[in-house]
């Protein structure tokens, strides 16, 4: 049996298990630990891990250790296969992980992934390098969701009207319900991209004629697919080929950041942006942003023309007519030579010139009339880089209308039976529906969900949902290709998938999620080639693709320009005027549903750096305008909406506009995400789902303070801004022409004279010496590798109140600045990890050598070594060295108050999380990155065991490095000439931040290149 | 040898005198008359004093002190073993 | 003794530094009723005061337990102000502490009698002040129970040696040498006096007591001899000390890499500051003294203003480093270092700057004035205001130099915790208490060296009083 396709299949009942709990007997034998042995695992763990309950500090941890020993033997029953390592049951070593492919779909966007799992515990999520819509990187969303796996607070009881039942009760209760023709039967699923649960739909819609089954996303891709029904008549996914594109348009589409949250399109963009040789400076590819809210592709963006997200569609339509794409157009726009004409004088003969290599996209939040004009667009620039597929899985009765449709029958009581399948539509529905009225008006309402939230609380029954790390699955992405979803344990809380409850509904005989996914995929051509259906199975498993399916062909496809006019001109006018509020994911949060994950609560936002919460943001004229202050809490109110928000400054926010992040102010919600930030669901409404005019504003005379973690908005009477570099070389950036015209412009910014030091130079000539090079030109500031840096090396949460206090423990933090006029500037975003100097100021100041040289010129940490001076951190001229001011990892239900501030605490079983190769810094030393010191000697031992001399290039990859969806992070062997990072740091526009000082960083930056419009300049 | 006149001369017995004591108000007239008493020929002299008195010393003939040398070659020692320990720590181990 | 009559003229020129002519014994008397009264007897001022001081004491236990059962988090320190009061507090402490062994030493081979009636209790309160100096670097640490590390004993734990790169252990050094040997001064001044005390004594544990510590001390001529022989050695020990100390605390900046840190003239400027901030600490407690135990005839105005003296001229080279500072900022045209002294100046922390300039360069101007340096509540209040002037100057180098350095990104501003004020507090309360358990049982003034200097002023004044008296 090669080692590679093996498989373990250790029962839940294995001695080891046994064993385990013999142990833990003796140590605590008490109701609660027996009824955990009953069940295998506890659905009153979380009384069990209560830190307030009498159990004694012995007994607690035992009952960690329990937990630790129970996942240790809760793989799941059924095979699943390693991708990687020598992994036969019978030579399984303990301690070596084993990596195992799955799929994550969100908002109908899905990625393939790699999870990483240490006897049993899924620790970290890496993505799939072979799955094309990840191509190796992952989100800081998915990373994360490893965490949500292991959320305490996630939902473990089955809830019949508020008491907790049994799963048998559930099924016995719908096995009497009977739906006869199913005309009172009414599903409610988030964007269904799984084939298996597609076909269950399918059956049940057949044995039911009359129910009716609704998708509804708040953040979604309806848009994409209104808009090509406009244009074509029929609902199509919209593929951008952004690598292939040279001149692209993003029309209020923050496609590196929110509106895709999935690495796929920053892979493909990134591939048109990277500069390693001269003629790369040619290829550039030029990227123009129209936006409301500063996105990250704004910022990423050469050119960046801000306006409110209504003014969209009009600028749309100029861009049709100075195009001539659409017969009869003429620009309307405010002609005349203000920006935004030269803009568009300049974009129309750009993307004329570059023909079949120009790209127009709108994003998610544009109506239909928007996406269609692309298209068309599109269609008369002969553009080669967009296509468009069928979507495999019907999404005729998706969207806010089909919600909004469903709430009407509920409220009219047409509806006896409603199976919520996942989601919280409670909380996201937006406000006018009523959705909780409504569903209080259906006698059976079944709310499946990861959580006991908003809708649980308001449905007749809840069911637990099982977390896609521990269940059976798959999902497809927009083109078709499926991926097998693998469960790397068992159900941490006895949930169950929306499959399985649909297979219950409907009285299949399986109703198991393995055998359904198993069975209909098998039954599917792809693995009806000769050969047997198990390796078939085995091989998808252990790729995390569907080698060789059939997915959707790309259809020819075209509009009709005069319809299409006739269709707009048909629009009624929408109404403008006032402030207009624009609604977007969250970059922690997302919808609501990551509210109560430590992890990106605590991730500063890209561009606002905020963290622990949302705000309102708004551009500086228009807060000066309607004299609000940074912080100042307002009520914004329109007809019979109204919610109070915090005001944030936004530099080059677009005017009378107010952009807001959804998925805040939870409340019914685990103990992290409970009431952070504001609900901006309360003024959401179906009528102006993404941006809404006429909103007034209302000072409250309250005062929020941002938990931020790059000081927000403070110009002193210097007029030095944390914002700014107050002229300081640290991140540099040149256009492309000018970087051709004078290589060294990059290492002319600052003068460095002739250095000594008083201590003999060390030479670093032997052997491995490590270093990395960040590209500024392809990162986008996405903060995948944060979390990815996180997950890696057990850094704590520290809350909100540490945060304010400048306490954030992140090893490598993603420095904004902005440059020019504060209503407009532009933006560069930069990586900041350690930067391993070889002469470390950090280092000689440590009385007691607990952080020093490797030959191999890592700035190494002895954590056990650290008296904590902070000497070495105060030394360091980048702040890249983090000190545990409190015991961070500190265990608990509660926060703690100190009464000089809060420390959180860190529930029981997040700490099967934890990288078991990184130590957890305990409180009162001093930590910092390390290049990954832990997969660098991982590989060595391999490299050893094989018998190999030298490690190759490339095999080892920081955990940063690994998930960045632009390839901005380089790592490798400087010592070798060959290796991928010397070349980089060969450049020109390579340089080290603050070599003046004589440090010598290892980490150097390749200055960021903007290749903008001869005709707009930079 | 005669022992009585050995007793004689250091001065034991019943109408023998043990020692003279002398007592001064002001410094300068007890360096003076330290100073007599030694001119007499008396070496066994020593002089008490609630503060130091300048010159007293030579009028009754204390030998300077050594203190002086001792604690020169101690810190010196002190010093090097110093010294050691650094270059120990820091170049060897 | 008959009253002494004095030609006013010769006054002028060169007061007598033992004002009244007491005779010796007058003296011992002066000095030995504080200490020898019975302890029940005792003022009940004094017992309040201790009282009170004492409470402020057990203030500083409480916080500094707090401290190690949360962490450093319960101070207001933060990335990236690594130090901030703590750090603040023990540079303040040692420069305090310089004064003591600055009089005792550097006067004493200058010859300057003037410092025998102050030495003693300047000495005691250098000690008392590297005390509380030392709580901060211990408790500072993120793990105090592991402070010990910082000593070169030789671990089975991990197999590491201290840095000596690191200016923390030069520091460790520098500190507990100093304490030492200030101590041993302190200690060596005190054996006469303690012998005279045992010979006073009438209680059985009073004779036990000073009876050991006098070290059988019976003043003859050979003891003396040694014991000026042992001070004069230990005054040459203690001189370079005064120096090195506080060069070595400021090189825990000076090395640094940080604007603000990094500058050549620390060191001559941080022993200024110190002496300057040590001599206003001793002015005010004198003054107290003076007032509470009246001890005018000893402390007499002659010595105050030769304080003074000291003050006017230390300060006014802080002064002179204050400018040197911004004018090296702007000529060395770093933009980093340009910042960092406009921040010192004109950014969010200019109120400390400012009342840092005020009162330590300008206020002691005054003292040009020789009205000024001889008026009791001039001095004593510029004693004040020196001290908050020299703890904010320790406070703008250390906290607002790092609140703003390299990386905007990673710029800060440090808010205090009342933790943080509590424990400075506290180390004021057992300073005071110290200081007044030591004013209460042992003697506050070197009495053999007065008498040393009266007996020379009797000789001045002899022949005078003859041509008087006929």
């Amino acid at each position: 049996m090669s080692s590679r396709t093996s498989l373990i299949s250790i029962q839940s009942a294995n001695p080891t298990g046994k064993k385990y709990w013999r142990s833990l007997n003796d140590l605590a034998d008490t109701a609660g630990f027996r009824e955990f042995v009953h069940r295998e695992f506890p659905a009153h763990a979380s009384e069990m891990l209560d830190g307030k309950s009498r159990r004694t500090v012995l007994k607690l941890m035992a009952a960690s250790f329990g937990l630790a020993g129970l996942t240790a033997c809760r793989r799941p029953v059924e095979h699943i296969v390693p991708v990687i390592n020598a992994s036969d049951a019978e030579n399984y070593a303990p301690g070596e992980p084993f990596f195992y492919s799955t799929v994550h779909s969100m908002g109908g966007h899905v990625t393939g992934l790699l999870v990483e799992t240490h006897d049993g515990r899924p620790t970290k999520v890496e993505g799939n390098p072979d799955h094309p819509h990840s191509l190796g990187a992952a989100t800081a969303f998915e990373q994360a969701s490893v965490l949500e796996m292991y959320d305490p607070d996630r939902s473990r009881r089955v809830l019949q009207g508020g008491k907790e039942t049994r799963w048998a009760d559930f099924d016995g209760a719908v096995s009497k319900l009977g739906f006869g023709d199913g005309a009172g039967l009414r599903f409610l699923s988030e964007t269904v991209t799984s084939p298996s649960l597609n076909d269950l739909r399918t059956q049940a819609l057949k044995k039911f004629p009359k129910a009716k089954w609704v998708e509804y996303d708040p953040i979604s891709r309806d848009a994409e697919l209104a808009g090509t029904a406009l244009a074509f008549g029929q609902q199509l996914y919209v593929h951008p080929h952004f690598d292939q594109a040279s001149v692209i348009v993003a029309l209020d589409f923050d496609f590196l950041g929110l509106d895709s949250p999935s690495p796929f399109m920053t892979k493909l963009f990134s591939k048109g942006r990277r500069v390693e040789s001269e003629e790369d400076l040619d290829k550039m590819n030029r990227l123009y942003a129209i936006e409301s809210q500063f996105s990250i592709t704004g910022a990423t963006a050469d050119h960046r023309l801000r306006m409110k997200g209504s003014d969209v569609r009009q600028f749309a339509m100029d861009l049709a007519a100075a195009l001539g794409a659409m017969p009869g157009l003429n620009v309307v726009g405010n002609g005349g030579a203000d920006k935004r004409a030269k803009f568009l004088a300049a974009l129309a003969k750009d993307l004329k010139s570059a023909g079949a290599k120009a790209l127009v996209t709108a994003g998610p939040r544009q109506p239909a009339a928007v996406q269609a004009i692309v298209a068309l667009i599109n269609q008369s620039l002969g553009s080669a880089c967009v296509t468009y597929t069928k979507p495999v899985i019907d999404k005729s009765n998706s969207g806010v209308d089909a919600l909004k449709a469903l709430t009407g029958e509920m409220s009219s009581g047409q509806v006896s039976t409603l199976f919520i399948l996942g989601g919280n539509p409670a909380y996201t529905a937006p406000a006018d529906l009523q959705f909780v009225v409504a569903l209080s008006k259906v006698q059976n309402s079944i709310h499946l969900g990861l959580e006991e939230d908003e809708t649980a609380a308001a449905a007749k029954w809840h069911l637990p949902e099982a977390h896609y790390l521990e269940s059976w699955g798959d999902q497809a992405t927009s083109e078709g290709l499926g991926a097998i979803q693998q469960p790397m344990i068992e159900p941490l809380y006895s949930g169950r998938t929306a499959s399985e409850i649909v297979a219950v509904a409907i009285g299949n005989k399986e109703t198991k999620a393995h055998d359904i996914v198993k069975n209909y995929w098998t039954a599917q051509d792809t693995f009806n080639k000769p050969g047997n259906k198990q390796d078939a199975w085995k091989k998808a498993l252990h790729d995390g693709v569907i080698a060789g399916m059939k997915t959707a062909e790309t259809l020819k496809v075209t509009v009709d320009a005069k319809k299409l006019a006739t269709a707009l001109a048909a629009e009624p006018k929408a109404p403008t005027g006032g402030i207009e509020v624009g609604f977007y994911p969250s970059s922690s949060a997302w919808d609501g549903r990551f509210a109560n994950n430590g992890w990106l609560q605590e991730l500063p936002d890209s561009m606002t750096k905020l963290t622990w919460g949302n705000a309102a943001m708004i551009s500086p004229a228009t807060a000066k305008a309607q004299n609000l202050l940074d912080g100042d809490i307002v009520t914004l109110s329109r007809g019979a909406v109204k919610m109070e928000a915090a005001v944030m400054l936004q530099p080059g926010h677009a005017d009378d506009a107010i952009s807001i992040a959804l998925g805040y102010g939870r409340q019914k919600c685990g103990s992290v995400g409970r009431g952070v930030g504001f609900n901006a669901n309360l003024i959401r409404t179906s009528d102006a789902f993404w941006f809404a005019p006429g909103f007034a504003i209302a000072s409250t005379g309250k005062k929020h303070l941002h938990a931020t973690t790059q000081e927000h908005g403070v110009i002193d009477s210097l007029h030095a801004s944390a914002e700014r570099q107050n002229d300081r070389p640290l991140a540099r950036e040149g256009t492309a022409a000018e970087y051709k015209k004078n290589p060294k412009m990059i290492e002319e910014m600052a003068e460095v004279p002739e250095l000594h030091s008083i201590y003999p130079e060390l030479k670093y000539d032997k052997g491995y010496q490590w270093g990395m090079a960040i590209d500024l030109s392809s990162c986008t500031g996405c903060n995948a590798c944060v979390i990815a840096c996180v997950a890696e090396n057990n850094t704590p949460v520290v809350g909100k109140d540490q945060v304010i206090r400048g306490r954030e423990m992140h090893w490598i933090r993603i420095d904004r600045y902005y440059t020019g006029d504060e209503n407009d500037p532009q933006t560069i975003e930069q990586p900041i990890p350690c930067m391993q100097c070889e002469n470390a100021p950090c280092e000689n100041v440590c009385p007691v050598q607990a952080t020093s040289h490797s030959p191999e010129g890592l700035n190494d940490m002895a954590y056990n070594r650290c008296v904590g001076t902070r000497y070495c951190a105060n030394n360091c001229p980048f702040k890249v060295r983090h000190f545990n001011f409190l015991n961070f990892h500190k265990r608990g239900d509660e926060p703690v108050n100190l009464t000089v501030g809060t420390r959180l605490a860190e529930p029981e079983i997040t700490g099967l999380v934890y990288n078991p190769d990184v130590t957890v810094r305990m409180r009162g030393v001093m930590e910092k990155c390390t290049y990954c010191v832990q997969r660098i000697e991982e590989v060595r031992i391999h490299a050893k065991v094989d018998g190999r001399r030298q490690i190759k290039d490339g095999e080892i990859k920081t955990a940063c490095q690994q998930t960045c969806p632009a390839d901005a992070i380089t790592f490798g062997n400087i010592n070798d000439p060959n290796s991928r990072v010397t070349k980089l740091k060969k450049q020109e526009r390579n340089y080290a931040m603050l070599a003046e000082l004589d440090i010598k960083p290892r980490t150097t930056f390749l200055a960021k290149l903007r290749n903008p419009h001869p005709e707009l300049g930079a | 040898m005669n022992v009585d006149l050995v007793k004689d001369k250091i001065g034991l017995g019943p109408d023998k005198v043990y020692g003279v004591m002398g007592e001064f108000s002001e410094p300068d007239e007890l360096v003076a008359a330290g100073r007599k008493i030694r001119e007499m020929g008396y070496t066994k002299l020593d002089a008490m004093s609630p503060f130091p008195v300048h010159g007293i010393d030579d009028a009754i003939g204390v030998p300077p002190s050594k203190l002086g040398w001792r604690v020169i070659w101690t810190s010196a020692a002190g010093a090097l073993t110093a010294q050691i320990l650094i270059w120990y720590v820091g170049a060897i181990d | 003794m008959s009253a002494v009559i004095q030609d006013p003229a010769l006054i002028e020129v060169n007061p007598p530094l033992v004002a009244g002519d007491p005779s010796y014994h007058d003296l011992t008397e002066k000095v030995s009723q504080i200490v020898e009264g019975d302890v029940l007897k005792t003022p009940t001022k004094y017992w309040i005061t201790l009282s009170i001081t004492s409470i402020i004491t057990v203030l500083l236990g409480a916080m500094l337990t707090f401290l190690v059962w949360n962490g450093i988090g319960v101070w207001g320190n933060n990335r990236p102000i690594g130090w901030a009061w703590d750090i603040t507090n023990f540079v303040f402490w040692i420069g305090i502490g310089h004064a003591g062994t600055l009089i005792s030493a550097i006067l004493f081979l200058f010859r300057q009698k003037w410092r025998t009636s102050i030495n003693r209790s300047a000495e005691a309160m250098t000690l008392f002040a590297v005390m509380c100096a030392g709580i901060f670097p211990l408790f500072h640490t993120g793990r105090p129970w592991r402070a010990y590390w910082l000593f070169p004993i030789p671990n089975t734990d991990l197999n590491l040696w201290q840095n000596f790169r690191s200016p923390l252990i030069w520091d460790v050094f520098a500190v507990s040498t100093y304490f030492t040997v200030s101590a041993l001064f302190w200690f060596t001044g005190l054996v006469p006096d303690l012998a005279t005390l045992r010979d006073r004594a009438t209680s059985r544990i009073k004779q036990v007591l000073f009876g050991f510590f006098s070290l059988g001390w019976r003043g003859s001529a050979r003891h003396w001899n040694n014991y000026e022989k042992a001070y004069l050695i230990l005054a040459a020990i203690s001189t370079p000390l005064v120096l090195s100390v506080h060069s070595i605390v400021s090189f825990d900046f000076a090395t640094s890499v940080i604007p603000g840190w990094h500058t050549t003239i620390f060191p001559p400027y941080f022993v200024a500051g110190a002496i300057f901030s040590g001599f206003a600490c001793v002015m005010t407690l004198l003054l107290i003294a003076r007032w509470t135990l009246n001890l005018q005839e000893l402390i007499t105005i002659k010595h105050l203003e030769n304080m003074n003296k000291i003050i006017l001229v230390t300060g006014s080279i802080v002064g002179y480093a204050y400018a040197c500072e911004f004018f090296i900022a702007w000529y060395s045209g770093d933009i980093y270092e340009r910042f960092t002294f406009l921040n010192r100046a004109f950014g969010p922390y200019w109120w400390a700057a400012w009342s840092m300039y005020t009162c330590n360069v300008f206020i002691p101007q005054l003292y040009w004035f020789r009205s000024m340096r001889r008026n009791l509540w001039v001095m004593f209040i510029i004693s004040i205001t020196t001290n908050i002037g020299m703890w904010f100057e320790r406070f703008v180098i250390i906290a607002t130099s790092l609140t703003r350095d390299f990386l905007p990104s990673a710029w800060g501003f440090f808010h205090p915790t009342w933790v943080d004020m509590c424990t400075f507090f506290g180390t004021i309360g057992l300073f005071l208490t110290l200081f007044l358990i030591f004013a209460r049982f042992l003697p506050m003034i070197a009495i053999s060296e007065v008498k040393g200097v009266l007996a020379v002023q009797k000789q001045q004044f002899k022949g005078q009083r003859e041509i008087v008296t006929k």
